[in-house]
């Protein structure tokens, strides 16, 4: 079976109690790897504001995995996903390199303004 | 008959500004990356057109492609753009 690279994002119902919380992300976590596929990295982004409302809700906790899978099993993430009442969203995409993802995105996380004032420097001048 | 024809635009003393992503050195453009992508956004939510935002081409290319990939997890909003995080907890609790 060949594995190729995704990251995934799922964004959980801040109504949930924080066990509750990590049982829905464990239990994704669990479809992947008992499915054949590793989770590489993980990284939780914590509770966000969401762009607009899904469900009527306005907030929402994210939850990075960075895991080698392949396209049945993401198809079927995505399936249960939309079965489960406590997730609001899910995403995924293919990267090239995980490793790399992953610090990026702790990089991000750790300076989310890094980027924007680089440009905004860049467009000013 | 009857089409004007287009005078080719005076490009002398025009300097040609260089494209704000490739001059500050980023090479990938993140879709997680709200901050940076909200500057390329219109308050709307509607992508800034090449013309007026400067980019290379390809730069454009990967902003569109991360906008759209943001709009679609919750990032970006299809119709307000970028909405800002309010750090109060007690105002989510309500909701």
């Amino acid at each position: 079976m060949t594995l190729r690279n995704y990251e995934v994002i799922l964004v959980v119902d801040t109504k949930l109690t924080d066990e509750e919380a990590a049982e829905s992300i464990d239990k994704f976590k669990k479809l992947i790897t008992d499915a054949g596929g590793n989770v590489k990295f993980e990284s939780p982004w914590g509770r966000r504001r969401l762009a607009y409302e899904i469900k009527k809700v306005k907030y929402g906790i994210y939850h990075l995995f960075f895991a080698e899978a392949n396209g049945e099993i993401i198809e079927n993430l995505e399936r249960q996903a939309v079965y489960d009442d406590n997730i609001l969203k899910f995403f995924d995409c293919s990267v090239t390199d995980l490793e790399k993802a992953y610090n990026d995105f702790e990089a991000l996380k750790e300076n989310p303004q890094k980027n924007s004032t680089l440009v905004s420097e860049a467009l000013g001048a | 008959m009857g089409k004007k024809k287009r005078r080719s635009p005076n490009t002398e003393g025009i300097q040609k500004r260089p494209c704000a992503i490739l001059h500050s050195g980023i090479e990938e453009v993140n879709y997680k990356d709200v901050e940076l992508l909200k500057l390329f956004v219109t308050e709307k939510g509607k992508i800034i057109p090449r013309r007026i935002s400067g980019l290379s081409s390809k730069s454009q290319k990967k902003l569109t492609a991360a906008v759209k990939r943001a709009r679609n997890s919750a990032l970006l909003s299809f119709s307000e753009g970028y909405v800002p995080q309010d750090e109060s907890m007690e105002k989510g609790k309500r909701s």
